[in-house]
């Protein structure tokens, strides 16, 4: 459970996020959704604190994240962020065990995880000694889920994870983190400016504008029943595209 | 042929001390930078404005002049010396000015630029969003930076390490000049007797150690970065023996100061062969009692500042330097004034006691073939000026711009057929075939000998007197040992018999050590006759 309330982040005088409200339930998939410059990159780095707000409260679990030993607690939450961010002179299997390390793991026990999520993300195992730059981007993006996943977290922060794939490789991609998000039973919040992504994978979808939340619901809810025009407006453009491929079929069969 | 290859082995017994000593300074200096600009680096990096201090700081250092840097410790040593003594209560200053300490200062402040440049560089370039993603995944402060933005800086560092490596193995061939060896002894020693072997054995040793340091450092980062075992398993061990060849037992000695039954003397020496032999005649005379260190090729007034704190003990200078250089005076006086006043103002103004005159000049004269002098009855410069007109003249183009040449002429009125600017080396082949009938040349120089020319007596006392004269430290001068055992040198030693030391070395190849057996041997028949 994260319960977010009141959440303000200032750059020079202009709120990035301003006064944000959100409550995200235990192993729901949250898609934050939003035009680029809405605020979600500030709003996700708040949760883990890789940001300091300047107003609001962030409680996990009930536990004020404020008073959490900030280390301690990125160590405990996974996130992928936007651009993937390896680390270029490590290699797959020394990204992946990045955070394990930190925490003392095992050597044994380290290595076996890096195995296991290698397996989990269909890596192939031989690609572990690979360094970043010797991946394609898809292959990337999956250790970056894998590095995310390596300390068995129970919450994910996922910034516009697929963005920069190829359409086929992003839905596969969609499909199999949708997949792991249930079997592993996390809370996952995820970030994206494409509503479709957001229909397909979410539990609910939150959409932002600058700063705040202004419709939160499930796909469900919000195609039927948008309320705010630029709800509206940004369900728009899947529906034109279901209706036309829809057509298309139609007339094929 | 053979003279080169008796040249180069003369000069090479040398090089296993010289190499040493010089990549030990290198190393330590290197070493101390690297403690220094990379810390630095790393705390300044988030600090403008401390950023901008030490930035400014290094680089006015490195506008400074190697030489003048080098010069310019001594005196701040000399400093917090006084200033350590006075606090401390100490009757002896705790550190040494002049050698291994000033070097090493200087090196390090020299090294300091490129490495605390690059560390900034190098640190800046890191993208900010894998220092993030380091964050993001639960590293600390000091994880994120050791983990990863100094492995990913780590190619910039070591370039500004490798810059660093090259700058301060040729700065430290400057060394020499204040005392501490170095490969630069072959090529200060080499310029002064015109040793074109010695610079060049002085210039490609340094080069060489420069090129390893900077490909090994080279190999050791691409083989840490690329993790290429062939790579680390070349560049660690060359790197390791390099260190290892500045800690030899030739360079630690000193410092493990293994004699400790007897008291230490210093003795200092100029950038040229009498001051060496002059240098060695009197460490053979202390031999006895003292643990004797020689300093050889310190600059012009280096040997005198150290002599004045007592970091040496003794050395060999020349009335008309001190009088001109030191006591600033600029009229001509008669040598013997010269010397009682010299010697009153040296004990009065620096506690620097002279001991006396060795016994001989090295100062400017007009040389003459002995034929000449016998065919005109030459004697003086006075009956020179009498037929200069039918002569001419050969001297160092320095020479004819000096007050002492004006001088020459307009007190004589000398007034020559031809003025002929000349290296020093081909003077004396030019006069010996005719070529010329008079040259200016050093009084005590062995060539006076072995072109069997005559020196004239300046009789009207226009040129200044340069009398030899053996100087002691404060300290020294207190030691009744000392001053007992040096006490024979002072007037010892005639001009034809340092001539004849000087040409030994200058021309015949022979070692310093022989020119000094043999000049005590001269001592010991004349003690005998007398
Ligand atoms: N470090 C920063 N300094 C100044 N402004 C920033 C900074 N980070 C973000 N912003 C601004 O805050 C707003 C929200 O940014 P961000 O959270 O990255 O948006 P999103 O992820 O939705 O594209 C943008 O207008 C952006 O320009
Ligand atoms: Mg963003």
């Amino acid at each position: 459970m994260i319960q977010i309330e009141g959440l303000v982040k200032r750059y020079n005088g202009a709120a990035a996020v301003d006064g944000l409200d959100l409550q995200i339930h235990p192993q729901e998939l949250l898609v934050l959704l939003g035009e680029s410059g809405c605020g979600k990159t500030t709003t996700l780095k708040m949760i883990n604190r890789l940001i300091e707000p300047d107003a609001g409260t962030v409680r996990l679990d009930g536990v004020d994240a404020a008073t959490i030993n900030p280390v301690q607690l990125r160590r405990g939450i996974g996130y992928v962020f936007q651009g993937v961010g390896l680390f270029p002179h490590w290699t797959v299997a020394q990204n992946i065990a990045a955070t394990p390390r930190l925490m003392k793991w095992e050597k044994p026990e380290t290595a076996a995880r890096v195995e296991e999520l290698l397996e989990l993300m269909r890596l192939p195992r031989a690609m572990q000694d690979r360094l970043p730059n010797e991946l394609s981007g898809g292959q990337r993006q999956r250790v970056g889920v894998a590095r995310a996943l390596a300390a068995r977290p129970k919450v994910m922060l996922m910034d516009e994870p697929f963005g920069a794939l190829d359409p086929i490789t992003r839905d596969e991609l969609q499909q199999e983190y949708a997949d792991l998000h249930v079997r592993l039973g996390l809370t996952s919040v995820l970030v994206t400016h494409d509503m479709t992504e957001a229909l397909l994978m979410a539990d609910r979808v939150a959409v932002m504008q600058r700063g705040r939340i202004i419709r939160i619901g499930t796909p469900r809810e919000l195609v039927n029943d948008p309320r705010e025009a630029y709800v509206a407006h940004l369900i728009e453009t899947p529906r034109r595209q279901t209706i036309r491929v829809e057509a298309l079929m139609r007339a094929d069969g | 042929m053979n003279a080169w290859i008796n040249n180069l082995e003369v000069l090479l017994e040398r090089w296993p001390t010289l190499a040493s000593e010089h990549v030990l300074v290198t190393v330590v200096s290197l070493g101390l930078g690297v403690l220094i600009a990379l810390p630095l680096g790393i705390w300044t990096v988030r600090r403008p404005r401390w950023r901008a201090a030490a930035t400014g700081v290094a680089s006015v250092v490195q506008t400074v002049p190697a030489l003048a840097l080098l010069a310019l410790i001594l005196p701040v040593l000399v400093g917090i010396n006084a200033l350590l003594m006075w606090l401390l209560g100490l009757t002896d200053g705790p550190l040494r000015a002049i050698g291994f300490l000033p070097t090493v200062i200087a090196l390090t402040l020299y090294s300091l630029l490129p490495m605390l440049r690059n560390t900034l560089a190098g640190l800046a370039g890191v993208d900010p969003a894998t220092v993030e993603a380091a964050r993001g995944v639960g590293m600390t402060r000091r994880q994120v930076l050791w983990r990863v933005q100094m492995p990913l800086a780590l190619p910039v560092i070591v370039a500004g390490v490798r810059t660093a490596a090259v700058w301060t193995v040729g700065m430290a061939t400057l060394s020499t000049l204040i005392g501490q060896p170095s490969l630069g002894d072959y090529i200060i020693t080499g310029l002064q007797t015109r040793n074109t072997l010695s610079i060049l054995l002085g210039v490609v040793s340094a080069a060489a150690l420069a090129i390893a340091l900077d490909q090994l450092l080279g190999l050791m980062e691409a083989g840490v970065a690329q993790r290429s075992a062939w790579r680390k398993a070349v560049a660690a061990p060359g790197l390791a023996l390099i260190v290892l060849a500045g800690f030899t037992p030739i360079t630690i000695a000193p410092w493990l100061d293994a004699d400790r039954d007897r008291p230490d003397a210093e003795i200092g020496a100029k950038t040229f062969n009498e001051s060496y032999i002059l240098a060695h005649l009197i460490a053979d005379e202390l031999q006895s009692d003292f643990d004797v260190h020689q300093r050889v090729g310190l600059g012009s007034t280096v040997a005198y500042d150290a002599l004045r704190v007592n970091e040496l003990d003794a050395y060999v200078d020349y009335t008309g330097t001190i009088w001109a250089t030191i006591m600033k005076r600029d009229q001509i006086a008669p040598a013997d004034v010269v010397l009682r006043e010299m010697t009153q103002w040296l004990k009065e103004h620096d506690g620097i006691v002279c001991l006396g005159s060795l016994g001989f000049q090295n100062a400017y004269a007009l040389a003459v073939r002995k034929e000449t002098a016998e065919q005109h009855g030459l004697k003086t410069i006075s009956d020179l000026a009498k037929v200069s007109d039918q002569m001419s003249i050969a001297s160092d183009p320095e020479f004819f711009g000096r007050a002492e040449w004006r001088d020459l002429v307009s007190t004589y009125g000398l007034d020559f057929q031809q003025k002929v600017p000349m290296q020093s080396t081909l003077m004396y082949e030019a006069i010996a075939a005719g070529e010329v009938d008079v040259i200016t040349a050093y009084t005590s120089d062995g060539r006076i000998t072995a072109y069997d020319l005559v020196t004239l007596t300046d009789d009207r006392h226009v040129l200044p007197p340069y009398e030899a004269v053996l100087l002691l430290s404060p300290e020294a001068a207190a030691n009744p040992k000392l001053t007992a055992l040096l006490q024979p040198l002072i007037g010892a030693i005639d001009i034809d018999e340092m001539r004849r030391a000087n040409l030994m070395v200058d021309i015949d190849g022979d070692t310093v050590a022989t020119a000094a057996a043999w000049l005590r041997d001269q001592i010991d028949k004349n003690k005998k006759t007398d």
